[in-house]
């Protein structure tokens, strides 16, 4: 009971802040303290009195100082802490095999020693691991996929390509230098069919901050957010037969890798 | 005790649950274009139109955000969008609101706007507020009163708040330079302490050339400046108060004192003392006393600098028969060399960040900007020019600022930021030497 009643009043005093903050928008502004206004002097020598050529300035009266109201800041969600290194299309646009049926390879007879090198090169290819993989790598894509959306392990490769094609050039990774460089940022992103994002990309989460480059968290969550938003890097265009495929994905910016 | 525990893994497991698994394309994207960023800097509005003794309210805006947008542009990360390129004006109402379709249209990633009004007592406030273009978010806004003739310290802090908020560092703006000043002949070269503002503005002299000074430093308090002047032919260490043009010797040693520099509480001079065919350094507290020796090794020990924690003193030393640099305890002890690239390396100064120590290097003929970590490795030269020299670091230890030698004896003075890229000469009346950057103005 005791614990209901203080999730009440803990939540009805959050309700309460949000309603002050939002309503306070007129601006306090903060004082400029006086500072010292330089005086030319003539060089005189150490053991004369210093001969002052301009009457001191007049100092600005000490008015109480306000602070500003500090900017909303954001919380970055603590889930999401690391994000998962590998990405489900291949960097490249090359194509993955296509899944073939998976089918037990039929045991053959182990490769003499003799035999010619192209039959060895040929059972090798067949018994490889490599064969299943790519399986494995499609069946994931098509359950991540809706049903309806057909996207596969080629077409989410040329469509992750795409996307990657229009945003790069409106990401400025720039911010904080070499020590913001560990710094990613994992968005996530809707886009209507005309390739107009809807609403703000969310930010699902943000890695490799550390207490040296803190500051430089929410300016790489800005920088992300502007490369998404940005009209010269528009999503319109995108094949619109893929739709379903990328109404709604995740970019994860990372400038680990950048010079 | 457990209950809670519970009720808690449950919220988390609920929260689980509702995400949806990995069901969505995720893009990596891990390459970018830097460039300076597109922002725009309309003319400051008024709520009324108002006269002060540094003009009227209206035209006080139009100045505000040419100072603003000179100041982002200087630092090389922004790019203010030209006013003659839109005919859109701000309102009083906008400032709040700002018509975001129109700046969109200018490519403009970000906007710069507020209002000067005049307050009852005849002050005026700046309110400075920052959006984002393409998200319409707010990012920053914060207000400035002032007497109306500082109204450029107002503009250097709007400036500052926008550089904070879109890079991460601290800003800049708010702060001064002092330099010597160089005209004349040659031969007759006249040399005055000469301050300014961090663009150039509100340009003074300090000392009218009688007497030939050299090394000019800031205190961190600002109302201090610490240098060396051959007044009475000595070469010796003077203290410099600003506010009341009051200038005393530091001790009053027999042999010449030189190159002096506060510690980060500004209660300690280290400099340069010659005795008996050798240079060694000293520390010193500003109020009197027993100078306390640091160094004793055979040759010239000078140009010391700390470590903004002051711990540390890094100097330059040629005990080793070249000109290097050196790092210490601040007491003296545990004295080894940092610099083992090629050529010589003179006038350390370490980076109010800690992070680096900006020098001078000699070698090929030529004088080169360059920094390098307090270990001394990464070491990386900044500048290529036939003599740069005498590095000082901006208050944010982004920029740093020096001077350049013509080969016919000219000098100005120079920015450069730490990409090396971003290389602008600072304007001043006459020639300029010796440099030395404020703290950012409180």
């Amino acid at each position: 009971m005791t614990e209901t009643r203080a999730l009440a009043v803990a939540g009805t005093a959050h309700v309460a802040l949000v309603l002050v903050l939002s309503l306070t928008w007129s601006l306090t502004a903060k004082d400029l303290p006086p500072i010292v206004e330089p005086i030319p002097v003539d060089f005189v020598d150490i053991s004369d009195v210093p001969k002052v050529t301009a009457k001191p300035k007049p100092s600005i009266a000490a008015a109480p100082r306000e602070q500003v109201e500090p900017a909303p800041t954001e919380v970055e969600p603590e889930k999401a802490e690391e994000l998962p290194p590998e990405e489900i299309a291949p960097k490249d646009a090359t194509p993955p095999p296509e899944p073939k049926p998976v089918e037990k390879p039929k045991p053959k007879p182990k490769p003499k020693p003799a035999q010619e090198l192209s039959n060895l090169v040929d059972k090798a290819l067949a018994e490889a691991p490599r064969k299943t993989k790519p399986v494995d790598f499609a069946k994931s894509i098509e359950q991540a996929i809706p049903a309806s959306a057909k996207l596969d392990a080629r077409a989410a490769a040329t469509l992750a390509q795409a996307i990657r094609d229009r945003i790069y050039k409106c990401w400025d990774p720039n911010a904080g230098g070499p020590d913001a460089r560990s710094i990613k940022t994992l968005l996530r992103v809707r886009v209507a069919r005309d390739g107009a994002i809807i609403g703000r990309p969310e930010l699902v989460g943000q890695s490799g901050i550390t207490p040296s480059n803190a500051a430089y968290g929410r300016v790489a969550r800005d920088a992300a957010i502007r490369a998404v938003m940005n009209p010269a890097c528009s999503l319109a265009g995108l094949p619109p037969e893929l739709y379903e495929g990328w109404k709604e994905f995740e970019l994860n910016f990372d400038p680990s890798e950048m010079l | 005790m457990k209950r809670p525990l519970s009720v808690l893994l449950a919220f988390f497991a609920a929260l689980i649950m509702t995400t949806p698994a990995a069901a969505v394309l995720r893009v990596d994207i891990n390459a970018g274009i830097s460039k300076p960023m597109p922002i725009v800097v309309p003319a400051f509005t008024t709520p009324t139109v108002a006269s002060t003794p540094a003009g009227d309210t209206a035209t006080l805006g139009r100045q505000v955000a040419d100072v603003i947008s000179n100041d982002l542009e200087g630092s090389g990360l922004f790019k203010p969008i030209n006013p003659k390129a839109f005919t859109t004006t701000v309102t009083y109402m906008d400032v709040t609101a700002p018509k975001f379709p129109s700046w969109r249209t200018l490519a403009a990633q970000a906007l710069v706007t507020g209002f000067v009004q005049v307050n009852a007592d005849g002050s005026i406030t700046v309110g400075c507020y920052v959006y984002d273009v393409f998200s319409e978010e707010i990012l920053a806004r914060e207000g400035f009163s002032t007497q109306p003739a500082y109204w450029r310290r107002a503009a250097h802090k709007c400036a500052d708040a926008v550089y904070s908020r879109l890079t991460g560092e601290g800003g800049y703006f708010d702060s001064r330079v002092v330099y010597v000043s160089e005209t004349g002949s040659q031969t007759k070269r006249i040399k005055r302490l000469a301050i300014m503002d961090q663009d150039g503005a509100n340009h003074r002299f300090l000392t009218n050339g009688q007497n030939l000074v050299l090394t000019p430093r800031f205190s961190p308090t600002q109302q201090t400046i610490t240098y060396m002047s051959f007044a009475g032919n000595r070469p010796r260490v003077y203290i410099y108060d600003i506010g009341s043009g009051t200038q005393r010797l530091v001790g009053d040693f027999p042999g010449m004192s030189f190159a002096p520099r506060f510690s980060p509480d500004g209660r300690t001079l280290v400099f340069s003392m010659a005795q008996g065919g050798n240079t060694d350094i000293y520390k010193m507290s500003i109020s009197g006393g027993r100078p306390q020796r640091l160094t004793s090794a055979p040759g010239i020990d000078t140009a010391p600098s700390f470590s903004p924690d002051g711990s540390k003193i890094t100097f330059e030393s040629d005990r080793g028969g070249s000109q290097q640099i050196y790092v210490m305890n601040a007491d003296g002890s545990n004295q080894r060399r940092i610099s083992f690239g090629e050529g010589r390396h003179g006038t350390p100064v370490w980076s109010p960040r800690g992070d680096l120590i900006a020098y001078t290097q000699i070698g090929g003929g030529k004088f080169s900007i360059g920094v390098m970590r307090p270990d001394g490795s990464g070491q990386r030269l900044l500048t290529d020019s036939w003599a740069d020299e005498g590095p000082t670091w901006s208050p944010n230890g982004r920029v740093i600022m020096f001077f350049r030698s013509q080969r016919g004896g000219r000098a100005d003075l120079w920015s450069v930021d730490l990409t090396g890229i971003n290389e602008r000469r600072v304007p001043t009346p006459l020639d300029g030497s010796d440099p030395a950057w404020s703290p950012l103005l409180p």
